[in-house]
């Protein structure tokens, strides 16, 4: 006798001859059979290969992208440019160590802020200097109200405090606790083109500290009367004084020698007989001086001479009516011209500007990595948000990587799900892909 | 060329035998037909990594995931309240006749994988944890679907109550 499933089982036989004996259609192509998997495989890897591809095509195009973001190393040569206008409205938070710093700002100070500086990037941008990414870990720059001498590579300053190593934010042996370096603490400073050495003009003199902020050279007898310019080269100063018959002689001195050497004079009739300027500027590559008297003095209130024969070199658009006003900020020398630094960049005989902040924020001194605005003009602002764009997609590029990979998950998921419970979660277009 | 000549091979000696299992799993000798073709298409594009030895229990397995792929396959499904859709079976005048045609409606109402079960179990007569392991399920899942697909064949076929009426013992 049958046992109840043995029956099941012979009436499922019976039931599947019943529909499988009827059957009108012939028997299988086996060749169609053999080509249409071989066909799906194909198609399958050549869709495989196609988006692998789009996906390398992707990456080689952010990677194109990227690699266009001007560098912001100062030292990188041609390729840079500068903002000619500097967004100031959300100044950022800046990592120290994350790039060399091209520029600082002063901040005027109100009655809730102190004195401090702020870094621009060469992006167009303004932003705040911090240890981490805290911004109650920024570090304040200042400068007794200018901004403080940034060193050509863009990694140290000097400061009201000391020598701060921008790198780290860490401060070289600061001002007030050695006694030394307190009496050579002048009222500017000046980096050497190789960031080794700052001259700093005091009271008795100019001095030279290392990047240690130990002296290197202090002021000899008799050095209150030269007027501290900046740098010949990485190891000689350049500076002026009084020359015996009038006019100033353009003197030298090297970090090893002793004394002062004359090497070319400013004739008194290039200074109209001016007494000693208040101020002497000296050019990145130390070519030309720039020797300013205080406003009132005289009515050529600063002259531009070459710093091998001391003869008078004309301001660019300068004329015989204009007249350029210095303010309390050092220069920033641009292809041997210098530029007024108050509160942005301009010509000083033209007055046409060169770097403006793009909000309503009041701003002090401008001072650049050596003191140098290198490279061409990134064409106002559109180019400062052209460079965010693409840092936007920089950190796009990663984030539609992950949506992708989510959607993809997402998308087997509902499959799956929708095969077990024979629902279509999917569009048609989308589930026949799997 | 050795692939396709195994291929060849493999279709000629056991299309019968999948076109039966096909059909109890969808109904209908055209469905069937194509679930077979279906599945053997699938297993033409991984010829190359099925174990020649284990090709016909790749091949079911296939045909099963299929069956049960609801959404997909729904839609190749015959009706299952069409009441002329077997009266090309064979008319014995028997009520053996009788009954495999009230088996066969009943079983198109189970849920696909109701039905996938039943036929694994009692059709292939494959054991529990074969059968498990054909439908890539776990074998609680199978005593369970076993069992409510044998109560509702009880509630849609009563006449058949008997064939089916107790607890079959676990295997």
């Amino acid at each position: 006798m049958n046992t109840p499933t043995g029956e099941l089982t012979r009436l499922l036989t019976g039931a599947a001859d019943d529909i499988v004996e009827h059957r009108t259609a012939p028997g299988p192509d086996i060749p169609q059979l053999w080509r249409r998997g071989r066909r799906v495989t194909w198609a399958a890897r050549t869709a495989a290969a196609g988006i692998l591809g789009v996906v390398l095509l992707l990456v080689a195009t952010g990677g194109v992208l990227l690699s266009g973001i001007p560098a912001t190393v100062p030292s990188v040569g041609g390729m840079l440019t500068y903002p000619e206008v500097v967004s100031d409205l959300f100044p950022e938070l800046l990592r120290t160590g994350d790039e060399p710093i091209f520029g600082l700002v002063a901040t005027v100070p109100t009655a809730s802020e102190s004195d401090d500086s702020l870094v621009i990037e060469r992006r167009g941008a303004l932003a705040s200097l911090g240890t981490s990414a805290v911004r109650a870990d920024h570090i304040v720059l200042t400068a007794g109200g200018t901004a403080p001498a940034l060193a050509p590579d863009g990694k140290r300053v000097r400061s009201s405090e000391g020598i701060v190593d921008l790198t780290d934010g860490s401060l070289t042996r600061p001002n007030s606790t050695d006694p030394v370096i307190q009496s050579l603490t002048g009222s500017r400073s000046v980096w050497s083109p190789d960031s080794q050495h700052v001259l700093v003009d005091t009271a008795n003199g100019p001095a030279v500290l290392n990047v240690y902020a130990d002296p290197v050279l202090t002021p000899a007898a008799g050095d209150q009367q030269v007027r501290a310019a900046g740098w010949r080269d990485i190891t000689t100063l350049l500076g002026v004084r009084p020359a015996a018959g009038g006019g100033l002689d353009i003197v030298t001195r090297g970090l090893t020698e002793p004394r002062w050497t004359t090497v070319g004079t400013v004739a008194a009739d290039a200074v109209r007989g001016s007494a000693t300027p208040s101020r002497v500027f000296a050019a990145p590559d130390g070519s030309r001086l720039l020797l300013v008297w205080p406003g009132g003095s005289d009515p050529a209130r600063s002259v531009l001479v070459d710093a091998r024969t001391g003869a008078r070199v004309p301001l660019a658009g300068e004329t015989s009516a204009t007249t350029a006003v210095w303010g309390s900020c050092d220069p920033v020398w641009q292809a041997g011209q210098p530029l007024l630094a108050d509160g942005g960049l301009r010509r000083p005989a033209s007055g046409e500007t060169v770097m403006a902040f793009s909000g309503h924020t009041r701003h002090g001194c401008v001072a650049l990595a050596g003191n140098e605005l290198t490279g061409t003009p990134a064409p106002g602002a559109a180019d400062a948000w052209q460079e965010r764009l693409w840092r936007l997609w920089a950190a796009a590029l990663p984030l539609g990587g992950v949506l992708a990979l989510v959607g993809l998950v997402w998308m087997v998921v509902a499959l799956r799900r929708s095969r077990r419970h024979g629902e279509r979660f999917l569009p048609m277009v989308l589930g026949r892909l799997f | 060329m050795a692939d396709r000549e195994a291929f060849d091979s493999y279709v000629r000696e056991r299309w019968d035998p999948l076109l039966r299992t096909a059909a109890l799993l969808t109904g209908d000798a055209t469905a069937a037909e194509d679930l077979v073709q279906e599945s053997l298409v699938r297993a033409a594009r991984h010829w190359h990594r099925v174990d020649p030895g284990a090709v016909d229990a790749y091949v079911r397995r296939v045909m099963y995931t299929r069956s049960i792929d609801a959404w997909r396959w729904r839609r190749h499904q015959p009706d299952p309240v069409d009441p002329t859709r077997h009266d090309t079976a064979r008319d014995d005048g028997t009520d053996e006749l009788a009954t495999r045609l009230t088996l066969v409606e009943a079983l198109s109402r189970l849920t696909p994988r109701q039905r996938a079960v039943l036929v694994a179990r009692f059709y292939e007569d494959r054991t529990e944890v074969d059968t498990a392991r054909v439908l890539g399920c776990s074998v609680s899942m199978v005593k369970s679907q076993t069992r409510h697909a044998l109560e509702r064949l009880r509630l849609l076929a009563p006449e058949l109550a008997s064939t089916f009426g107790r607890k079959e013992a676990p295997r």
